[in-house]
């Protein structure tokens, strides 16, 4: 709960709630710094459950939106593009079983590929492909974002594609980056490979051929050898 | 059989510089970090030092917190914020001339705020990443970067040239700050997804860390669980969160910091005393903020808090510091059961929390490693102390994941935040296009304006806004931060390709949003 976002009003009567003394002579801050004293040890308990994962700024900074309110009233109308006008789709994943999935396509491209394909019914779709599956969106718009949840995606590849479906017949206007999904199992891969990256070596031998960037070719060959050999990091010991 | 114990401390604030204000509350973030984790710190590392007790540990320094760190203009306005701190305290001791308790308390604030600004103005000579050098250079401390502005990278990683740009300028600005180019790195939140560890091997990157799913979950399995670094295809060592280490610390049940002794973290007196008296010491426009001055400890399950005692807070670290090795010794014990060498815990954590959320961590911190210097069972080590004892190490294929609740990336893509990355995959891809198409150019005012738009992006890729917006802290500075940065990029992007550049504009963000403002960042793009 934001205490910030409150009114007057409504922290005087979370005040009575919590039976806080004194409440009918608080001002709006020492209402919530009032309620904050009660409710805080809760509020912390929960959020430690977790991991603890509380970030320095969650603490402490309940009162910054009166500041903000104060200043952003100096730098009102941040403008941004409501449109980009050009046609891309994007997959970003969320977890092991969801991505999230957000394009714009212009009219100009629905409408030359329409032609060119003679489709005469409009029907744009969003296509959700992983390695072994794939997922259809029917009657999206032409600008959004859709989350999709299926236990399908884990750990595989994902992409998608947006584009106009006629029939059985799907064409792409604009095809995703690939994701590769996270897995929430432990493997039953069990082929262990050790690797042993030395760089003392490279170093050493770098040093006794003189250190120098700019020698001539021969050690230069050496060098880059040796680059082999060390980027292809030794592989021993397979079970 | 000894083992080894690695201690992670992520030290990082988002880049918050408003020079058009003259009080700006979230700048405040930096002057608590400084007042209450990193001098309390670094004071502790001396003490250490002095006392002639070895301790090894690795902290991440972020860009954004070197660049604020070693900034002229909010360092001033630091030490403004210490001596308005001095003077509330004098007028504190007044106050409470005729209570002992908190008279000696309002003292002990008094003394320890004085320690603190001596240390950072005259010792360290008003920059405190000379205090981390220090202890690297003797071999105390090993420091690893993190991404360039805390970017979230498996959202970033549409466009391998900007996430490789995020690695990069954090690799340059490591060398400017510390003298060197950094071994390691804190991948920001933890969040690794697969093909991240080619970007950071080009980049020089020899290990980064990972959650504990990140490495339990990959493939093939992995021999020592967590309890020892797996190796990359690439040949990048990622080391796993030790979860019970962690839950030692921060656990709601097990945890250290809600003993009733320690100090309360919610009464100051910026809200507890009079309006009319501690009005200067607050927000102008009379929000009532943390000032510091916290007299009560945690007392118990009540409100009516018992005055705090420094010194019996102090010796609860020690137990705390002794409780704490006891456990990790058994549990290393326990673990080295069923490995062939020693076993490893990596215990990373947010340095901010120790000082700030937890007011005597630093003190637990010291007598944690002073306990240990006693102890032949458990040894202190850095990650690349512990990869040149170990070279060989299992390779395996990381599983893509954060140290976010619930493990992947929700957190920092939901409902409340999600319509962000729209315009920051867009303007990513934007600015790699414009440094591609002037990357020949000449022209000292072209690069000034790409120069200004990679700051306005790495700003905008910032993770801490998506951050504040989940977590309902803060939302409208956030939200607001993020428009700003885009809507720069957009106008800058947009004057360039017109050709058409306004220079008020552009020289008004170089001063404002002057992160990286030494650096050729465009080069970073192509």
């Amino acid at each position: 709960m934001k205490l910030n976002n409150l009114s007057k009003k409504q922290l005087y009567e979370r005040a009575k709630e919590l039976g806080i003394k004194g409440r009918g002579k608080m001002t709006k801050s020492q209402l919530i710094s009032a309620i904050s004293q009660v409710l805080m040890p809760n509020k912390l308990v929960e959020k430690s459950v977790d991991e603890a994962r509380i970030h320095f700024y969650q603490l402490g900074y309940e009162s910054a939106k009166e500041n903000d309110e104060k200043q952003g009233s100096l730098q009102e109308n941040i403008e941004l593009p409501v449109k980009y006008n050009f046609d891309y789709i994007f997959v970003l994943p969320v977890n092991p079983s969801s991505v999230h999935v957000f394009w714009e396509v212009t009219e100009k491209t629905i409408k030359t590929i329409a032609y060119e394909n003679n489709i005469s019914e409009l029907f744009l779709c969003l296509r959700i492909l992983s390695d072994n599956d794939e997922f259809i969106i029917r009657n999206i718009s032409d600008m959004g974002n859709y989350y999709f949840s299926q236990e399908a995606l884990v750990d595989k590849n994902v992409w998608a594609e947006i584009g106009l479906l006629s029939g059985r017949e799907f064409y792409a206007i604009s095809v995703s980056n690939y994701v590769k999904m996270p897995s929430n199992y432990v493997s039953i891969q069990e082929d262990v490979v050790f690797m042993q990256v030395k760089e003392n070596i490279a170093k050493i031998i770098d040093i006794s051929l003189g250190n120098d960037e700019h020698r001539p070719d021969s050690s230069q060959i050496a060098k880059n050898f040796l680059k082999t050999i060390y980027s292809s990091n030794k592989i021993r010991g397979e079970k | 059989m000894k083992s080894y114990w690695m201690l992670v401390l992520h030290s990082h604030l988002p880049f918050v510089k408003h020079p058009e204000y003259d009080y700006f509350l979230e700048e405040h973030w930096l002057y608590e970090a400084i007042t209450e984790c990193y001098a309390p710190m670094l004071l502790n590392f001396e003490k250490l030092k002095s006392e002639g007790k070895d301790f090894r540990l690795t902290i991440s320094m972020t860009p954004p917190l070197c660049e604020m760190l070693s900034d002229d203009f909010l360092m001033d306005r630091y030490l403004k914020y210490l001596d308005r701190t001095l003077t509330l305290c004098k007028k504190e001791m007044k106050r409470t001339a005729n209570d002992f308790e908190f008279n000696r308390l309002a003292e002990f604030y008094y003394e320890r705020i004085k320690r603190i600004k001596n240390y950072v103005f005259e010792e360290l000579n008003g920059n405190i990443l000379h205090g981390y050098r220090k202890f690297l250079d003797l071999g105390n401390i090993e420091i690893i970067t993190c991404g360039a502005t805390h970017g979230f990278l498996p959202f970033i990683s549409v466009n391998d040239r900007a996430v490789n740009a995020q690695i990069k300028v954090a690799v340059e600005s490591h060398k400017k700050h510390f003298g060197q180019y950094p071994e390691g790195i804190w991948l920001p939140e933890c969040a690794y997804y697969e093909g991240l560890d080619k970007i950071l091997q080009k980049n020089g990157i020899r290990y980064f860390f990972v959650d504990t799913h990140g490495i339990i979950f990959s493939k093939p399995r992995p021999v020592y669980g967590v309890y020892a670094p797996v190796y990359t295809s690439e040949g990048v060592a990622a080391f796993g969160r030790d979860v019970a280490s962690s839950r030692q610390v921060w656990s709601s049940k097990e945890g250290y910091p809600g003993d009733y002794n320690y100090r309360d973290f919610y009464r100051d007196v910026g809200y507890d005393l009079d309006f009319d008296y501690i009005k200067d010491y607050i927000v102008p426009d009379g929000t009532r903020v943390f000032t510091g001055l916290k007299y009560y400890k945690i007392t118990g399950n009540t409100e009516h808090k018992l005055p705090y005692n420094p010194e019996a807070a102090f010796n609860k670290t020690i137990d705390h510091a002794r409780h704490f090795l006891h456990e990790r010794i058994k549990f290393a014990e326990e673990v080295s059961k069923y490995m062939d060498r020693p076993p490893l815990i990596v215990s990373p954590y947010d340095a901010e929390l120790f000082g700030h959320w937890w007011f005597e961590g630093p003190d637990f911190i010291y007598n944690l490693f002073k306990e240990m210097s006693y102890s032949d069972d458990i040894v202190p080590i850095t990650p690349m102390k512990y990869l040149n004892e170990f070279e060989t190490n299992q390779v395996v294929r990381l599983n893509p994941s954060s140290w976010g609740d619930k493990g992947y990336f929700e957190v920092w893509l939901n409902g409340t935040n999600d319509w962000i990355y729209r315009h920051i995959v867009n303007i990513g891809n934007f600015m790699t296009d414009a440094a591609e198409k002037f990357k020949d150019s000449n022209d000292e005012r072209v690069i000034r304006c790409l120069n200004q738009m990679a700051r306005e992006l790495l700003l905008a890729q910032s993770s801490d806004w998506a951050f504040l917006m989940t977590t309902g802290t803060a939302i409208e500075y956030a939200t607001r931060r993020t428009k700003e940065h885009i809507h720069n990029f957009m106008r800058l992007y947009n004057m360039l390709a017109k050709m058409d550049l306004d220079y008020e504009f552009l020289s008004s963000l170089e001063f404002k949003n002057s992160i990286f403002s030494d650096m050729d960042l465009r080069k970073f793009y192509i």
